[in-house]
């Protein structure tokens, strides 16, 4: 087992351990900041919601900071590795290339653990600030957070395997800004149904590969205060892990049929 | 004696640029490397050393031919548990420290706790690192990061040790320290596969060489059994003479004291020293040449270009 675990936990190590000395989590100093002062501003514009304002923009806010870590995360820490040159270090000893999807893949993950567990505890002292509660149902939306930010880490992976940085980082953003307005495909196709009955094929196509970030946020559950039921996360979870390992296969065969030039 | 490394027939090709242009890397290479000996491989640029040696280590998969480490394909990785490699111009994790680099590529192959420690230790000090030990590769020169290099291919003490360029770079002190650690391996017993441009120091460490230009191999074996053992010239320094008196004598160094000349053979050797002598000059020395390996290596290709 050691020779199989072992190395996979080195290089995700070795990737977080990476990410927190290039001082990736120094953002947070920004974030922090620019989350209170949103929330003050927006709530004094919305009288006596200053506590949903406060809830509705720290999710927000987690979100668009989480993505963005990920994406850079997963495509700096990955392409890194070819551009560099110190995977030919890593696939000359004797690993193979799963071995090192999967151990760069749990290295970001841990960086979105740390994301998000940092979000919710600035997100969380800043509704309380506002006087607000932290509600179950303000932990479970960091919990479909954290889900979304482990698949756009796997799909921004995919993308590094065979593209560029650039267009890696800018393919993940353009997918995640779709996967997050699936309810809309769903207006197209309506509205389309008599104009051009055919495009419901492409867009049932685009659906079915496109990840539902829609159905993973819960912003409006929070800002509402809806109650979540246990079996939603676990269908969530369900979902994300299994976009996930689809996505890592691929990443998996795309590499290992790659020669390290 | 074992066959540590076998390549038969191999070729490799990529397609490069934006027509996907075919680029032949290696065309046709057979050799086998045994153990306990060193071995290099020499060629001008783009003659196809490094991607030779990116099929032995398993980074790059042969187009034809089979390519075996320990009697193991090398598509397999089994084959590199028992082999270190240092890459032309490494670049290691800037973030950490020797050390902890050593402890990374150790876990890699499912080694840890003490025993990990203290071979990390062990070669931190056999590569003269001992005081940089705790310090960030990037603020390392370019030697202590080659030294480094070493160290990291040397973690797992493997029976079969690949250098890419391991002089590259390095001042004459570098160079001659990768010489002796080239030598240290040897006497332990271990295989050297390493590719080299500076024929100079292949000369002297190779116990045989592959010659490589254009992809193709274009002779292999010891540096005797490549040069020929004749002598291919003499080099003549004498006094007290006029050097234009034969037209074959090259003059390669002229100085008020004495002329230092060049022929091809014994017969103009003679000649030119009997004319010194019975002009009352001085013959201060007479030293004959033999075939080096960088005339082999000129020779080859410029035959083939």
């Amino acid at each position: 087992m050691n020779r199989i675990w072992r190395p996979i936990l080195a290089i995700a190590v070795n990737s977080y351990r990476e990410a927190l000395r290039n001082k990736m989590l120094g953002t947070f100093g920004l974030f922090a900041p620019a989350l209170v002062g949103m929330s003050i501003l927006l709530g004094q514009m919305s009288v006596n919601q200053e506590a949903r304002v406060a809830r509705d923009m720290s999710l927000w806010m987690s979100t668009m900071f989480g993505v963005a870590i990920a994406v850079y995360a997963a495509i700096t820490l990955f392409h890194a590795e070819i551009e560099r040159r110190t995977i030919y270090t890593l696939l000359t000893k004797p690993i193979t290339r799963w071995q090192f999807v999967i151990g760069k893949y749990v290295g970001v993950t841990m960086l979105c653990v740390t994301v998000t567990a940092v979000c919710f505890g600035v997100s969380a002292a800043n509704v309380a600030i506002a006087g607000g509660e932290i509600t179950s149902t303000m932990g479970f939306a960091y919990v479909t957070l954290f889900l979304q930010l482990t698949i756009i880490t796997s799909i921004a992976m995919l993308l590094a395997s065979f593209s560029s940085s650039l267009l890696s980082g800018l393919v993940t953003a353009g997918v995640f800004a779709a996967g997050s307005l699936s309810s809309q495909l769903d207006v197209a196709r309506s509205s389309l149904r008599e104009t051009a009955p055919q495009a419901r094929y492409l867009i049932d196509a685009v659906k079915l590969v496109l990840p539902d970030f829609q159905s993973l946020n819960l912003s409006t559950e929070t800002t509402y205060d809806v109650t979540i039921p246990l079996h939603y996360i676990g269908a969530a979870s369900w979902y994300a892990a299994s976009y996930v390992g689809l996505t890592l296969i691929a990443t998996i065969v795309i590499l290992s049929r790659r020669d390290f030039t | 004696m074992t066959v540590i490394v076998e390549l038969k027939d191999v070729a490799k090709s990529f397609r490069v640029g934006f027509r996907r242009r075919r680029v032949d890397a290696v065309r046709q290479v057979d050799f086998t490397v045994n153990e306990g000996e060193i071995f290099g491989v020499i060629g001008p640029n783009g003659a196809g050393k490094t991607t030779t040696i990116k099929m032995i280590t398993g980074l790059v998969t042969p187009e034809r031919g089979t390519v075996k480490v320990h009697g193991i394909s090398a598509s397999e990785v089994r084959s590199r548990e028992d082999m270190g490699y240092l890459p032309e111009n490494p670049y290691f994790y800037e973030h950490l420290t020797a050390r902890e680099m050593l402890r990374f590529y150790g876990q890699l192959f499912g080694m840890g706790g003490k025993a990990l420690e203290k071979r990390a230790a062990e070669l931190i000090e056999r590569v003269g690192l001992t005081e940089a030990a705790d310090r960030p590769l990037k603020r390392y020169s370019k030697g202590m990061r080659q030294r480094a290099g070493i160290a990291q291919a040397l973690i797992n003490d493997p029976r079969l040790v690949i250098l890419d360029e391991p002089q590259s770079g390095l001042d004459p002190v570098g160079r001659k320290e990768v010489r002796d650690l080239i030598f240290g391996l040897r006497e332990e017993g271990k295989t050297v596969l390493f590719a080299s441009h500076i024929l100079s120091d292949v000369e002297a460490i190779c116990d045989r060489v592959a010659v490589l230009h254009l992809g193709v191999l274009r002779g292999v074996g010891s540096v005797q059994e490549l040069t020929s053992d004749a002598t291919t010239r003499y080099e003549l320094r004498v006094s007290g003479f006029d050097t234009k008196a034969f037209e074959y004598a090259r003059t390669l160094r002229e100085s008020v004291e004495d002329v230092l000349l060049e022929v091809d053979t014994p017969a103009q050797r003679d000649e030119v020293l009997k004319a010194v002598l019975s002009a009352g000059g001085t013959v201060q020395s007479v030293t004959p040449h033999k075939e080096s390996l960088e005339d082999i290596f000129m020779r080859e290709t410029k035959a083939v270009s």
